[in-house]
């Protein structure tokens, strides 16, 4: 697969500052098995657009994912960071079922943020979220996120 | 010989079990998603005496939806084919297979592969897939106008049939002539037709939905630019632009 984005760049657009172009909706999204939540953003220079996507199962919640793709203007989508819950063992925390980070392992690079780390900073999908929105560099508004908390 | 203990034997003990609620099982065998996550496959005895339900809880679903919607028909009988075809089945968006105890281990692997194949198609969006083009086009379109009247594959001149366009919206007394384009074929074709019905003086406004502005050879993006009012580089960007468009042209 052709790298369209170095370490450097990638890390940068996880990392740059953002805004909001379109906010996460009132009410989560309910699917049969999983109810989900989406939101747009570009960073403060206009330079990178993202999608936010946050997903979690409605019969196993531990098992969640929040996560961001993201690209410069005219280049293809990728997925940058996934935040994910408990959900069960991963090939590189094989023993533990514990939160853990995707991120893009450059090296090994396949298309899918593959490197999954361990982390002990969030526990539920709220602390995931706080967790998520502080990695990317955007500051939890409860203009925008006054419904995000809320069940439905 | 129960269950857990066939499907420990199929795996040469290579597998670990979890039991995330009562008399529901986690497998956690070496089977894995590209980013590493173990495949989900929980299993549980079913109500008939001897058979046993793997299942994935919708969890194939849900990871496929972080970069890819079955939004649309053609994408939903794809899925439908590989459920079909790896002799797995889906309900309310949750796969599954049923066995008796001593095929668990085969229903199992049968069961992982329908569910790597399910989380291959994010793949069909960029690659096999592009010929959805035309399919999604048309339900953004579908979404996006409401009080529009709009007509499919039109002939603006009914002495000139082979002049089609793929949308006509009416808009007040300039009605738009929106055309799709996929490939420098249709590229010159949109080019050719909205260049007749200037020379015919039709009043219109052209617009033009690329599926990808920048796969278009220079000559046809210039001729392209030259003929249409307003271009909408991508799918993406066709999307949040075009209903701003119509309502910016239903406002003069």
């Amino acid at each position: 697969m052709v790298a369209h984005y170095t370490q450097e760049e990638i890390e940068a657009m996880i990392a740059c500052p953002k805004v909001i172009v379109q906010p996460l909706a009132k009410k989560w999204d309910g699917k049969p098995k999983h109810r989900q939540n989406e939101m747009e953003l570009r960073s403060a220079d206009g330079k990178y657009e993202y999608k936010v996507f946050l997903r979690q199962n409605v019969e196993f919640e531990e098992n969640f994912s929040i996560g961001v793709r993201g690209r410069e203007k005219g280049k293809p989508w990728m997925t940058l960071l996934r935040v994910n819950g408990p959900h069960g063992p991963n090939k590189e925390i094989r023993h533990h079922e514990k939160p853990h980070v995707h991120y893009h392992d450059f090296d090994n690079f396949t298309g899918d943020p593959a490197l999954a780390i361990p982390v002990e900073d969030y526990f539920s999908l709220n602390e995931a979220i706080v967790y998520f929105f502080k990695k990317i560099n955007l500051p939890i508004s409860s203009d925008y996120f006054g419904g995000l908390f809320a069940r439905t | 010989m129960d269950f857990l203990d066939s499907i420990r034997e199929g795996f040469n003990n290579r597998v670990d079990f979890k039991e995330k609620r009562p008399g529901v099982w986690s497998v956690r065998a070496p089977i894995y998603h590209e980013d590493g996550d173990m495949i989900d496959v929980f299993v549980e005895r079913t109500n008939g005496d001897d058979t046993v339900r793997l299942r994935d809880a919708g969890l194939t679903l849900m990871r496929l939806s972080y970069d890819y919607d079955l939004n649309t028909d053609n994408k939903r009988k794809i899925f439908q084919e590989i459920i079909l075809k790896n002799g797995v089945e889906e309900e309310d968006d949750e796969i599954f297979i049923d066995a008796k105890t001593e095929n668990v281990f085969p229903a199992m692997m049968q069961f992982a592969q329908a569910v790597a194949k399910v989380g291959s198609m994010r793949y069909f969006g960029r690659e096999v897939v592009r010929s959805l083009f035309y399919e999604q086009l048309d339900e953004i379109v579908a979404k996006s106008v409401k009080n529009v009247p709009y007509q499919k594959n039109v002939a603006p001149v009914p002495e000139r049939p082979e002049l089609e366009v793929d949308y006509r919206f009416e808009v007040n007394s300039k009605p738009i002539f929106l055309m799709a384009v996929r490939g420098s074929n249709k590229a010159k074709q949109a080019a050719i037709n909205f260049l007749e019905f200037r020379q015919l003086k039709l009043p219109y406004r052209a617009f033009v939905a690329h599926e990808n502005l920048g796969d278009l050879p220079k000559n046809d993006i210039t001729i392209v630019t030259r003929a249409a009012d307003k271009q909408f580089t991508d799918l993406d960007n066709f999307r949040t632009d075009f209903p701003r468009a119509l309502e910016a042209e239903l406002a003069n």
